[in-house]
């Protein structure tokens, strides 16, 4: 029963949703709204799980003394006493928010911050020019890089007019930007939504069982 | 030649570090031309008559603070300008945080009131379902409570956007970082209820956002540092994302430089090889 019941839940599910917006007597019964608690509801004790399995395996780190186990006990005191904290005195209190701007923030900012100089030391390490594909690329990256800061259009500020218009640097970006990427994005977010109707559907039929653990399709 | 290709990262760290403070520092005051999608963003926002409810999704976390609570800064300000009504709303746990952050100065400026002018209804659980609950009951979706722990029902605007549907809600701006974000609002918001609706997204998520502008399902896009200063511009409120542009140019030029050298040290050497 570990892998029939919930995919009896699951296959249940999914018709009462099917039910509730494809149906008019579904949707006068109001059958979404429940489901839609019901989710919220559950993710919310998702989070619970989150917490505890968290706590599981930081204190296996911990009692193991495995490496790095005082970042274990970094991570415990934090997430405990900072949702302690809030719980006390909501998220909006003084010392609630003394901590969200002056560590939260300022270390998640420079966190990401820092991808700005892995990416300049990427590109000047990964764009060169062994063959045509790569060529393409780095022209591409370097059109879009630069059309897409103010720079671009002191170097090159195009002329002309209509047909004889020689694009400046930003637009030639946005000829980049407007024409083979979003074609190549339609036919990614097509393919994707396919691919994921298709699994849908195999898990409605009970065929895909990658979910529930083990190997997945039947 | 061969040195040119195997430059130590530690240098191309400290340049960029350098030529990004001295931009900010001393700035060259580039000129800042206005793309199309923010132009579109822009006046869908200010045709807006005076009184209309725009929609504010805070789908981002701090960790894109330089680029993003700039957007929101002028987004708020330009909306205040126009006196709208601005209901902020968070898929993303910080995102109501972030929102009382950025709208108690704006709102100051603008002599507005939280409850009449804006409501922060703050973070939800459960993502899109959460907002497909929004267009239900605003109340109920938001358990009866906004970011500060006051019933919705208390304040007049609470009262007055009872869903996120087009009866309630003029315009819809997601800000997002990722997921949960704009497809959610796409998929059960904008698209359903037929609200117009336009993005704020990051440099990083331009490209896959640019065909759902093309298609018209966006009423435009605020695209990165450079769309938040395009906006100011437009807004006449310039602040922070303008007095970046110097630094991100001064940034990307650069990167240009170090990919050339690193290609002529390559070329140099080939035949060698």
């Amino acid at each position: 029963m570990r892998k029939e019941l919930p995919m009896i839940v699951t296959i249940l599910s999914a018709l009462s949703l099917i039910f509730s917006q494809y149906f008019f007597s579904g949707k006068q019964l109001g059958l979404t709204d429940v489901l839609d608690k019901w989710y919220v509801i559950s993710v919310s004790f998702a989070i619970l799980l989150g917490v505890i399995n968290l706590t599981r395996v930081h204190v296996n780190h911990i009692r193991r003394r495995r490496e790095g186990w005082w970042n274990s006990i970094a991570l415990l005191i934090c997430m405990y006493g900072y949702s302690a904290l809030a719980i006390q005195q909501t998220v909006d209190g003084p010392q609630a928010v003394w901590i969200y701007n002056n560590v939260i923030t300022p270390g998640d900012s420079t966190m990401f911050a820092l991808i700005a100089f892995f990416i300049a030391s990427a590109a000047y390490r990964a764009f060169r020019v062994r063959t045509k594909e790569a060529t393409v690329l780095l022209i591409a990256a370097v059109l879009v890089l630069l059309g897409r800061a103010p720079i671009g259009d002191a170097f090159v500020k195009g002329w002309g007019s209509g047909f004889w218009r020689f694009p400046s640097w930003g637009e030639a970006a946005d000829w980049v930007m407007n024409v083979p990427n979003t074609g190549g994005f339609r036919a990614i977010i097509i393919g994707a939504a396919i691919g994921a109707f298709a699994v849908a559907f195999r898990i409605l039929l009970g065929l895909e069982r990658a979910h529930l653990g083990g190997t997945g399709a039947k | 030649m061969e040195r040119l290709q195997s430059i130590d990262r530690r240098w191309i760290y400290l340049l960029l570090a350098l030529v990004v403070v001295i931009a900010l520092l001393n700035p060259i005051g580039l000129p800042v031309k206005v793309g199309n999608t923010t132009r579109t963003m822009f006046e869908a926002v200010d045709a807006l008559p005076p009184g209309s409810v725009i929609w504010i999704g805070m789908d981002f976390n701090v960790s894109s603070k330089a680029e993003q609570f700039p957007m929101v800064s002028v987004l708020l300000d330009h909306a205040f300008q126009k006196n709208l009504k601005v209901v902020g709303f968070a898929m993303w746990p910080n995102g109501g945080q972030i929102f009382k952050q950025l709208v108690e100065p704006v709102a100051k400026k603008y002599k507005k009131v939280e409850g009449t002018d804006f409501l922060n209804i703050g973070y939800k659980p459960g993502n899109g379902v959460a907002l497909r609950a929004m267009v239900t009951d605003v109340n109920n979706g938001a358990a009866g409570v906004d970011h500060n722990g006051k019933p919705i029902t208390s304040s007049p605007l609470g009262q007055q956007v009872k869903r996120l549907t087009a009866q309630y809600v003029n315009f819809v701006v997601d800000i997002a970082a990722g997921d949960p974000g704009t497809v959610d609002y796409l998929n059960f918001v904008a698209t359903p209820e037929k609200i117009p609706m336009a993005t704020a997204v990051v440099n990083v998520s331009v490209p896959q956002e640019m065909p759902y502008v093309q298609s018209g399902q966006y009423k435009g896009l605020m695209g990165g540092l450079r769309g938040a200063a395009e906006y100011e511009i437009l807004a006449k409120a310039v602040g922070k994302a303008a007095a970046g542009m110097d630094s991100q140019s001064l940034a990307a030029v650069l990167i240009t430089l170090f990919i050339v050298v690193g290609n002529v040290g390559y070329l140099a050497t080939r035949g060698k090889k």
